[in-house]
């Protein structure tokens, strides 16, 4: 149970920057997730945390230590990695409990801790068996067990669920948000998948190419995101953005699409504006709507409770509108949409970054 | 489908191969049970299974002292072939170091090089540091050819092995040593296995090396006894037929029972070469 | 440290000091006959040792696999049988198989071909041909097995999908097998090759290079010169050459098979 933090971190593979720059704490107890595409950097962030890479600049520390220059076994940490990583030739008790046996623990509590951290992830009846016996969601479960049993100040987790099936992972994903809230371990945890950061996190810290783009809980990083490349990474459907033009007189404009926007700032000549599909709907005109705005049905997708129409309303402007399931329209149809205008991002065009 | 034309003949093709395959050598072994000095006219099948030629050969030839002698030898090599190329070949699969590709093209060239070509100036090295007519003579020069497979066959062993499992490891504190016998020499059990059984056949059925090296009979070992055995004995089929059949008899027990690690290691040794 | 010394020999240009008078014995191995001859062998030996077992393991591994026949695994183990006895052995059979009185000509003579049959090591225009012949037997096995594994590994989709595109068994060979065998192929051809050139043991347990100088080989050369006749020089300077054509052959399959590869 410690914070840690990172403080200007950067880490380089020859002329390469893997990370740069990265200032973060996880507070004690919080589940942080890092998030991002790959090559983002997060993977090798979460690996100088555990001390599998060194550390090109700046500096880490778990519960206020300095440990840049620790090696794994001494920093109280322990490790969840994607492909489970366990021991082919041991049992699942041998598993369990090797990392206790070579920090010496005496056997009583060895037991002890194992058989706890097996009762915990409901595993105490394979603890005979092979890894290659198992299941995946059990190998999976053996592999949080092992980082369980040592009871260390924070758990490190490299995308853990991504070999699991969607069904399973969705299962999974509850159970080590409980199993943590439990235990109230610092955990980080990597993902590439922005609906399990958005399930699971206490908060989220989107990366891309190496840097940091925004650390928030998820609902702060979904209504306000800080750039043009959170807004577009978080969410499903993705945000539609595209380039307005303002005169000065209150109104966002494109082509023949007008965005009344009372905004307290004054507002640079060409905005990004950004509109996420529940703020897009088929036009009715005393819904409180800004349009109607017409397009064609180039893509639609059922999703049971919800659909979502992509409608292109501009050779280079395709908005996703939240229609109702079963009253979706057909693709190719013509369909006039109606936007809130009061809910629309805006970026600058030039950084990106929100203008609030 | 396939026809049971085409099934039958099938078959036959491969009895047939099967049969020309062990022809010769169940034509020796048959030789073999017939009494010593006996004159054959192509194939005879034996009137009885008496072993006394097998026995009349063994003391003739001391065939005792030339298996031990090629015991002693091929297990020193095989030992030292283990207890060497597992490190190097760990160091070789898994760190990086300096000249770490010009090092193992060394090893690796081991492989390519003949006896036969090094095999003059070895001997004369050999003769003046005193150690012609002993074991030495060919354990070392055998260990050196076995450590180029053994360190090129541990190498890629090691290289398979997931990263992540030697994270996982060092995460949970494991010294090298520790991560060496408690994870990756169980995992390597079948890879290790097969490297003893190459290199225990290779030493073995060595014969240029102890022709050259040993001419004392003391440290003669199998191969080159049966050879000596045949220019002496050689008008006497069954016997020299007995002692053929002794000298391939060990290695052909243990090729029977782990014939599956043989062939593999045969195979992927090959491929990956 | 011994290790070390021997691995020194590997890249120690094993030249003699005796034979550094002159390179003058190098000069002489371009005019000398035995040593063009034994080389000659070599070539032919090739043909034995490495084309036509590899050409044969082929045909015979895609038949038995295209007609998916039980027992390959025994068979298997049995054909992969010469590989794993001593070569002295093997010249010990066969010598007694080519033995005027042993079956070989028993059955000819018995299928009415005694006219045929002769002391086949001994005879001087085919003792090389027998030779090779052991040659061929020893080596097919491993062809075979190489190659059976080699055909495993091909997705049998692949072969469907050329059925359906109605290829017939001939076909189906030259589009699916043999181009998955490539890499196999290189490594038989490598193996088999090498092989030949360095033979040894074998035709020193049979001919000892005889009758006359019909088998010799140059690995058997540098032997006699070396330890026989005294001729260490020479012997040490064939050494080198052999040594250098391995090398060379060596390193140009590999560079094949790499770009096979790709």
């Amino acid at each position: 149970m410690a914070p840690v933090s990172l403080d200007q971190v950067v880490k380089r593979f020859g002329d390469v920057v893997a990370v740069s720059d990265l200032t973060l704490t996880a507070a004690d107890g919080e589940f942080l997730v890092l998030v991002g595409p790959s090559g983002s950097g997060k993977t090798t962030a979460l690996r100088m945390v555990c001390g599998l890479e060194a550390v090109s600049g700046g500096e880490i520390r778990i519960a206020g230590e300095l440990v840049n220059q620790l090696p794994p076994r001494q920093r109280d940490i322990a490790m969840v990695f994607q492909d489970y990583a366990l021991y082919p030739q041991m049992t699942v008790r041998d598993n369990l409990s090797f990392g206790l046996r070579n920090r010496k623990v005496p056997k009583p509590q060895r037991e002890q801790a194992v058989a706890e951290a097996a009762r915990l992830l409901g595993i105490d009846n394979l603890l005979h068996r092979k890894p290659r016996e198992l299941s995946g969601g059990q190998r999976q479960r053996v592999a949080l067990g092992r980082a369980l049993v040592r009871r260390p100040a924070v758990f490190l987790m490299d995308e853990p669920l991504s070999n699991l099936d969607a069904k399973l992972r969705v299962d999974m994903r509850a159970e080590i948000r409980s199993l943590q809230q439990r235990l109230a371990t610092t955990t980080i945890y990597v993902t590439h998948d922005q609906v399990e950061a958005m399930t699971m996190g206490d908060r989220i810290a989107i990366m891309n190419e190496g840097v940091l783009e925004q650390v928030a809980d998820p609902a702060t990083v979904y209504a306000q995101p800080a750039n043009v490349f959170v807004a577009s990474f978080i969410g499903t459907p993705a945000m539609a953005l595209a380039a307005y033009s303002y005169s000065g007189n209150g109104v966002l404009r494109r082509g023949e699409i007008e965005l009344p926007h009372a905004t307290a700032r004054s507002l640079p000549p060409d905005v990004v504006v950004g509109l996420r599909p529940e703020h897009v709907r088929p036009w009715r005109p005393d819904a409180g709507l800004v349009g109607p705005i017409r397009g064609t049905v180039e893509l639609v997708e059922h999703l049971g409770r919800e659909s979502f129409a992509g409608v292109r309303v501009d050779p280079e402007y395709v908005l996703t509108a939240l229609v109702e399931a079963g009253h979706g329209p057909d693709l190719g149809e013509s369909l006039e949409v109606g936007v809130d205008a009061a809910a629309a991002h805006l970026f600058d065009v030039a950084t990106g970054g929100a203008i609030r | 489908m396939i026809s049971r034309t085409e099934r039958t003949a099938t078959y036959a093709i491969a009895i047939a191969f099967a049969f020309l395959t062990l022809a010769p050598l169940v034509g020796i072994l048959f030789a073999a049970f017939h009494p010593p000095g006996a004159l054959l006219n192509g194939v005879s099948v034996p009137h009885s299974l008496s072993f006394s030629t097998f026995s009349n050969a063994w003391h003739r030839g001391s065939f005792g002292r030339l298996m031990l002698s090629s015991l002693i030898v091929a297990s020193s090599v095989v030992a030292a072939t283990v207890v060497l190329s597992i490190p190097a070949g760990f160091a070789f699969g898994t760190m990086r170091f300096p000249f770490s590709s010009a090092l193992f093209f060394l090893f690796l060239s081991g492989l390519v090089i003949p006896f036969e070509a090094l095999i003059v100036p070895l001997y004369y090295h050999f003769r003046d540091l005193g150690l012609t007519d002993t074991y030495w003579a060919l354990i070392l020069p055998q260990t050196g050819l076995s450590l180029s497979f053994g360190v090129f066959w541990m190498r890629a062993f090691f290289r398979a092995t997931p990263r992540s499992l030697l994270e996982a490891a060092r995460i949970d504190g494991a010294s090298s040593w520790t991560t060496m016998t408690r994870v990756l020499l169980p995992m390597g059990r079948p890879a290790i296995l097969t490297m003893v059984l190459l290199v225990f056949m290779w030493t073995w059925n060595e014969f240029l090396l102890a022709l050259v090296m040993i001419s004392d009979d003391a440290h003669r070992t199998a191969p080159l006894g049966l050879s000596v055995f045949k220019s002496r004995y050689g008008i006497d089929v069954p016997s020299v037929s007995a002692a053929a059949t002794l000298v391939a008899l060990p290695v052909l027990v243990v090729y029977v029972f782990l014939q599956r690690h043989f062939i593999r290691g045969v195979l992927s040794g090959a491929v990956k070469g | 440290m011994l290790d070390g010394a021997w691995i020194s020999f590997f890249n120690w240009d094993g030249i003699t000091p005796r034979s550094w008078a002159g390179l003058a014995n190098y000069r002489e191995l371009i005019h000398d006959g035995a040593v063009h001859s034994a080389f000659l062998h070599s070539l032919v030996l090739i043909v034995f040792y490495s084309l036509l077992p590899v050409t044969l393991g082929l045909v015979l591994a895609a038949t038995l696999s295209h007609t998916r026949i039980r027992g390959l695994t025994p068979l298997r183990t049995i054909v992969f049988v010469p590989q794993v006895i001593a070569a002295v052995v093997i010249g010990v059979a066969w010598q007694w198989v080519y033995d005027p009185s042993g079956p070989l000509d028993a059955g000819l003579r018995a299928v009415g071909l005694g006219s045929l049959s002769r002391a086949w090591l001994g005879d001087f225009g085919f003792a090389l041909a027998s030779v090779g012949v052991i040659g061929t037997w020893v080596t097919t096995g491993l062809c075979v097995v190489l190659f059976l594994a080699g055909i495993q590994k091909i997705p049998l989709s692949r072969y469907e999908a050329a059925r359906v595109d109605g290829a017939g068994p001939v076909k189906e060979f030259y589009a699916v097998t043999l181009p998955a065998l490539r890499g196999e192929l290189a490594v038989a051809l490598s193996l088999t090759v090498i092989n030949a050139l360095r033979a040894f043991d074998i035709i020193f347990v049979t001919t000892k290079g005889g009758p006359g100088s019909s088998t010799t080989v140059p690995s058997l050369i540098i032997y006699q010169r070396a330890f026989v006749s005294g001729e260490v020089g020479s012997a040490a300077a064939i050494a080198v050459v052999l040594a250098l054509v391995i090398f060379t052959f060596a390193a140009v399959t590999t560079r094949l098979v790499e770009v096979q590869a790709e």
